[in-house]
């Protein structure tokens, strides 16, 4: 068995120093992996990086980290990316890596992810250069994960993705900017490419959990759904028999809307 | 009873068929004409609405293709029996009466494959909010017919015909609090062409940013919802091309109503916290916003200032601005952000009242949470 911790949408910003590292330390013993699903800067300034990576430096588990949209924002990914990476954490873009936890091997594949929508009411890779781009980039996103996905060779696979695989986990977000918070692309890949389960942020609003057509279970750990530092999931072989410490699934989508208010 | 709706839709019909041969001129009304709408279906009741002067003809023509006519003690309709089913013909629903113009606005619409007209949307929550009072005024039924039936309606006619009912009131409120329609305040888009300028928007460098945009739409909440479904319903209208209503009349009330000088406002009692600490000269591209706009841009600018502005730098809060006045709720990371979104407001637009819900974060870590482990199996 295998635990996971994870959380998204932490924006850090320069002044937030102090406020995430006791929750890494505070996951000594309890998890076996941290996985961070992007949004790690406010306005994604080196600046803020620095912050993140002050925060997860001397993590005691392995931190392994996509980035979002806000990372995005100030130009600076691959920067954002090399001072993450330069802290320890590894950061996954189209890429995977697996993780040896007491013999099992974890693997995580990791993409941004974009948005889109989700079939039935999504966009076309029709009409507008703009247009054709960003279906474009949402489709070579997904691409990228499943390529990830079918590259590990390990016991049990996750999809981390900023971006929402699920209409699921929006739950509480408003409908009309769904084609905003994910594509159904990426679920389409972490069905194809063996997903066990997909964790991914983005969408303060919406609920925790969903599942993909396939059956992958998802999870939105964006920090304000989860309403809690962040959220730990046991997986692997045998999971279901060794969890006894478990928090019963509530099967009402009301907890998971009743928990953040605001964003 | 699984039948009753069956056999309500059948003796619906043989009505109307009925009173369309007589050339009496009609519209199916009640929870019916809501339910050709696209509202819940009806268990019982069949209503038509009918000119009171018709009302005796209508009767005899019932009677003669085998209905069986009641003389109730209301003076405001009378009923007929088919069969089981009774059929209440209506002539003053809630003490109006039902007029030429009230029926020639109604809808040709097709009701379970039969051709009718029903009653006008607008006049239909009209009749239906007025009638709410102290002994019915249960929003668990009106809710979902709002719902169904929102952008069929022009709110802002609904909104002065009901004004004196508190009933109606509290409904409205409560719809327009679920974004389920526009704010009472609200000032239709084409009603100012000229006005609409996205001053901020042209600043904005990244055109890719997700967050921004879209919080930018939940914040305005049912602001920007409430407007497009105004659009919606003048869209509706035409296209439906059978709403017969007079336009001048309407239009002309719809028109005075809203004309709002822009960016006077309109009489708000100042009764939240005004804001008036300005920290620092504003910085060029974050100058004074044009206040003229629409509340709802206002609101979608502010949230945007507060996302770019590094003070604040939160992409998650909400901005809502009614009559002027702004709230903004959400969660900030720190103190000094949270009284940060007051300064950023501030600069954006002076002199409105702020209220500032912002809440700071808890920083709970896990060794502070009960073991909460799910299990992935």
């Amino acid at each position: 068995m295998m635990r996971i911790a994870a959380v998204g949408d932490i924006h850090l910003g320069a002044d937030s120093g102090g406020t995430f590292g006791p929750v890494v330390r505070g996951l000594a013993g309890r998890a076996d992996v941290l996985l961070l699903a992007g949004d790690l800067t406010q306005h994604g300034l080196p600046a803020e990086a620095e912050v993140v990576a002050a925060e997860v430096a001397g993590a005691p588990l392995p931190v392994i980290a996509v980035l979002g949209n806000h990372d995005y924002h100030g130009d600076a990914e691959r920067e954002i990316a090399g001072i993450l990476t330069g802290a320890g954490v590894t950061v996954l873009e189209g890429t995977s890596t697996v993780v040896d936890v007491d013999g099992e091997r974890l693997g995580v594949a990791g993409v941004k992810g974009f948005g889109g929508g989700f079939a039935g009411a999504s966009g076309s890779d029709f009409g507008e250069p703009l247009m054709k781009a960003f279906v474009r980039h949402t489709k070579e996103a997904a691409a990228r994960l499943q390529h990830a996905l079918d590259a590990l060779d390990c016991d049990f696979r996750i999809a981390l993705t900023h971006y929402a695989p699920v209409p699921d986990t929006l739950i509480g977000e408003r409908a009309e900017i769904y084609p905003f918070l994910g594509s159904y692309h990426l679920a389409e890949a972490m069905d194809a490419g063996g997903a066990g389960l997909a964790l991914h942020g983005h969408a303060h609003a919406g609920s925790e959990r969903g599942s993909t057509a396939g059956g992958v279970p998802v999870r939105n750990v964006a920090r304000p759904v989860l309403g809690r530092p962040c959220a730990i999931y046991a997986v692997g072989v045998g999971a279901a028999v060794e969890g006894v410490r478990m928090a019963a699934p509530s099967p009402a989508p009301e907890v998971d809307l009743a928990a953040p208010t605001g964003l | 009873m699984e039948d009753a709706p069956r056999g309500l839709r059948e003796s619906l019909k043989r009505v109307a068929v009925t009173l369309k041969e007589a050339d009496i001129p009609f519209a199916l009304g009640g929870s019916y004409a809501c339910w050709a709408r696209g509202g819940p279906e009806p268990v019982h009741d069949v209503d038509f609405m009918l000119r009171e002067e018709d009302v005796p003809r209508a009767v005899e023509v019932l009677a003669a293709s085998g209905l069986r006519p009641v003389d109730p003690p209301e003076d405001w309709l009378t009923k007929v029996f088919d069969g089981e089913v009774l059929v209440d013909l209506i002539h003053h629903p809630v003490g109006r009466a039902v007029t030429r113009q009230m029926l020639e606005r109604s809808s040709e619409m097709s009701v379970d494959s039969v051709r009718m007209p029903v009653l006008d949307a607008t006049d239909w929550f009209e009749m239906t909010l007025l009638a709410l009072e102290e002994r019915y005024c249960d929003l668990t039924r009106v809710l979902p017919m709002i719902r169904a039936m929102r952008e069929q309606v022009d709110w802002d006619q609904v909104r002065r015909s009901t004004a004196a009912s508190p009933f109606a009131e509290a409904a409205l409120l409560v719809a327009a609090r679920l974004n389920l329609i526009p704010p009472a305040d609200s000032v239709p888009i084409a009603a100012r062409p000229g006005e609409i300028e996205l001053s901020a928007a042209a600043e904005r460098t990244d055109g890719t940013e997700g967050d921004p945009v879209q919080r930018a739409g939940g914040a305005k909440g049912g602001r920007a919802e409430g407007r497009s479904t105004q659009g919606n319903c003048l869209e509706g209208s035409k296209a439906a091309g059978n709403h017969r209503r007079p336009t001048v009349q309407r239009g002309g009330a719809h028109d005075r109503q809203n004309t709002v000088e822009p960016g006077t406002d309109p009489g708000q009692p100042e009764a939240v916290t005004a804001v008036t600490t300005v920290t620092a000269s504003p910085p060029g591209d974050q100058a004074e916003m044009d206040l003229a706009e629409a509340d709802e841009y206002l609101a979608g600018e502010l949230h945007d200032r507060l996302a770019e502005d590094p003070r604040v730098a939160e992409l998650g809060l909400e901005v809502v601005v009614a009559d002027g006045r702004i709230l903004v709720e959400g969660e900030v990371a720190t103190d000094v952000r949270r009284r940060a979104v007051a300064d950023v407001l501030a600069e954006a637009a002076p002199g409105r009242p702020v209220r500032n819900e912002v809440t700071v974060t808890g920083r709970a870590t896990v060794a502070d949470e009960p073991a909460s482990v799910e299990t992935i199996s």
